[in-house]
């Protein structure tokens, strides 16, 4: 028999910091969703969870408790999204307020999004790097990511070939 | 004359020195790589190296799909901007050069090397190609691809007809899914494009989306099974296709989600009457839309579909016609069971200067209306998504004033009537939520739309209405208009949204 929707869950971070969140937003997480769907009794020990800090925890919870009762994507959805080629780099008004923040912050939701397999969280966090990234150069995606050049010679001739029949855009 | 040798002492200076070039110069060449082996090194304390090449082939690919939206394909011998995020450094390229799909997005109009590079670089992943035929293109490199292509545009815009054998295109394609062949040269009509019988040698079990354009199909051609989504445009220029023919076609498609018919019919093709209809259980929409009335209701008559099907139904013959023809057919059907004329509501007029077009929307029980001589004969209201577009007829104002506008939601016009006729419609439009008024004359229009209803708040001050034209770039549903004013040439659209609905009349 499912849970009842108040059943309240602790997890625990790997800063110690603890959280007592309600089930279902907890839910969105599908890593969690699986691991108290294998739990048959009820335990009191929070969830452990080691690679996600507090401080981003308390990030991933208020998107889930935004987004709480809608309807988690199908693995047939993202298919039908990726065969359409519709993947369009467009934020929600609510997810771009939530995502405006530093670029570390903006890493670690994206890392924990991915760990935690929250799909809608990721995407939102990867449509914003890809929102970051369009329409820059080589070098001034470089310089937004304080990354420096580290090609070859030989590298660095391939790049230029490619760049030679490319449209003007 | 002859030369002499240089003296031992000398050679063995020379030698000496090349030896110490080389040397030097294989140190520079260790130090350099240590350098950028160290560069590289620096790069993985970064935030951005933190995330898994999964995560960055994700981010890769929305900027990859991107990229191909801005791409011409006509742009001949260009190809679009190969990924930047993939020149950025050694990672990141490794990264966007080990994930094929990111190469998968083929144009026959790149240039021999590039194609040949992304076809290397997409490995076995499925591909999306687009051909635009040329009596100059070269697309020898489908017949080769075609076994894991899973979606093929074919565009042909020359006078003369394609290839009438297509060769490239026989060979089995077992994963297409999308097929799309359009030869829509409605400019020639001394010959046209046919596809053919041989198409991938019969085998194409995946596919389930089919759009066809300007060419002639053969009813028995084995791009027609299992379809679930069917467009035919303009296939009566082949002077073959027949109400039969099309007919059964359908009755080979009972999985059908979404057709659309448009121009296929030949205008003295009839459609067979006293025939068993074709049963679409699954539809969702059907759109038919031409010049020949009778064949496109002949074909109609000859559907059953879910009367949760969405039916647009355009005809470019006086509107009139159409709804009374329109009106008998859902008559004749209400026995059926089929959706009657008193299932659907108005979702959209618009209006032009001679014809009326029609959308007719069956689900979710809505009403129609009609020419404005017949808009008498409908009930129109509901609590449905209204638009309403005017133009600028003298049948404006008896609309107007005829609509029941405490259901419109969203209202555009570029006409000129006078403000006291606006007014009084806002007066009655009571849940409106967007406005656009387009022409010289828009912000006069706007601005005493506002001073009529006296708002019972100040939100609504000239002041915030202008307020609104800023946040313009953020709404993507306000239409930009062209509007004069103290000398600019162009201002964005005035745009009342999201607040009329509180005003007291």
């Amino acid at each position: 028999m499912a849970a009842p929707a108040t059943q309240q869950i602790k997890i625990r971070c790997n800063d110690e910091k603890e959280f007592t969140v309600d089930r279902d937003v907890l839910e969105r997480s599908v890593l969690i969703k699986n691991m108290l769907e294998d739990v048959t009794e009820q335990q009191d020990a929070p969830i452990p969870l080691p690679n996600v800090s507090g401080p981003v925890m308390a990030k991933v919870l208020e998107y889930c408790t935004h987004h709480r009762g809608e309807p988690l994507p199908s693995a047939d959805t993202e298919q039908s999204q990726d065969e359409t080629r519709k993947r369009t780099t467009d934020i929600s008004e609510w997810d771009q307020k939530f995502i405006t923040v530093d670029q570390e912050m903006l890493f670690e939701i994206i890392l924990a999004a991915n760990y935690l397999d929250i799909k809608s969280l990721l995407d939102v966090g990867c449509k914003t790097v890809a929102n970051m990234i369009k329409g820059k150069t080589p070098e001034e995606i470089r310089k937004l990511f304080n990354i420096v050049n580290d090609f070859t010679p030989e590298e660095e001739a391939q790049i230029k070939k490619e760049n030679e029949w490319a449209e003007d855009r | 004359m002859p030369t002499t040798p240089p003296h031992p002492i000398l050679t063995q200076h020379f030698n000496n020195s090349r030896t110490a070039l080389a040397k030097i110069d294989e140190e520079v060449a260790a130090l350099r790589e240590s350098i950028r082996a160290l560069l590289a090194f620096r790069n993985t304390f970064t935030p951005a190296y933190r995330l898994p090449p999964e995560v960055l082939t994700h981010i890769f690919s929305y900027i990859q799909q991107a990229t191909l939206h801005f791409y011409d394909p006509s742009s001949r011998n260009k190809a679009p901007r190969c990924l930047r995020a993939s020149q950025v450094s050694q990672h990141w390229r490794n990264v966007a050069l080990g994930s094929p799909g990111l190469w998968s997005c083929i144009y026959n109009t790149y240039p021999k090397c590039i194609l040949e590079m992304w076809l290397e670089r997409s490995k076995c992943a499925p591909l999306s190609v687009e051909l635009l035929l040329t009596s100059s293109s070269d697309v020898s490199f489908v017949s080769s691809s075609l076994f894991r292509t899973r979606s093929l545009t074919v565009r042909h815009r020359e006078s003369t007809p394609w290839n009438a054998d297509l060769p490239d295109l026989a060979f089995p394609a077992p994963l297409l899914e999308s097929l799309v062949l359009d030869a829509d040269h409605r400019w020639s009509s001394r010959s046209v494009s046919v596809i053919p019988d041989n198409i991938f040698a019969g085998i194409v079990p995946a596919l389930r989306h089919l759009e066809v354009a300007g060419c002639a199909v053969n009813p028995n051609s084995c791009i027609f099974a299992d379809l679930t989504s069917l467009i035919l445009k303009n296939s009566n220029l082949s002077g073959e296709l027949t109400s039969t023919d099309l007919l059964g076609i359908l009755r080979r498609l009972p999985r059908l989600i979404s057709l659309v018919l448009s121009g296929v019919l030949r205008s003295d093709s009839l459609a067979p009457l006293n025939v068993e209809k074709i049963a679409l259980s699954s539809l969702q929409s059907l759109s038919i839309s031409g010049s020949a009335l009778d064949q496109d209701l002949g074909i109609l008559s000859n559907l059953s579909f879910p009367a949760t099907a969405t039916l647009d139904f355009h005809s470019f013959t006086r509107s009139g016609d159409v709804v009374t023809a329109l009106s008998d057919f859902l008559s004749a059907n209400k026995a059926a069971r089929q959706p009657s004329l008193d299932d659907i509501l108005v979702d959209r007029i618009h209006l032009e200067h001679f014809h009326t077009t029609i959308s007719l929307h069956m689900n979710v029980g809505c009403k129609e209306p009609g020419h404005i001589t017949d808009l008498m004969k409908f009930q129109l209201g509901g609590p449905w998504h209204h638009t309403l577009e005017l133009p600028d007829t003298p049948e404006a104002e008896t609309i107007i004033s005829y609509l029941p506008l405490d259901a419109l939601r969203s209202f555009e016009t570029n006409f000129v009537l006078g403000v006291g006729i606006w007014t009084n419609a806002f007066r009655r439009a009571t849940v409106l939520k967007e406005v656009a008024v387009v022409g010289y004359r828009a912000e006069s229009i706007l601005e005493a739309i506002v001073d009529d209803f006296k708002p019972e708040d100040q939100l609504w001050t000239n002041r915030r209405i202008r307020r609104l034209q800023g946040e313009r770039e953020r709404r993507e549903r306000v239409v930009a208009a062209g509007v004069r004013k103290k000398g600019r040439r162009k201002r964005p659209g005035l745009s009342l949204s999201y607040g009329i609905r509180s005003y007291q009349a």
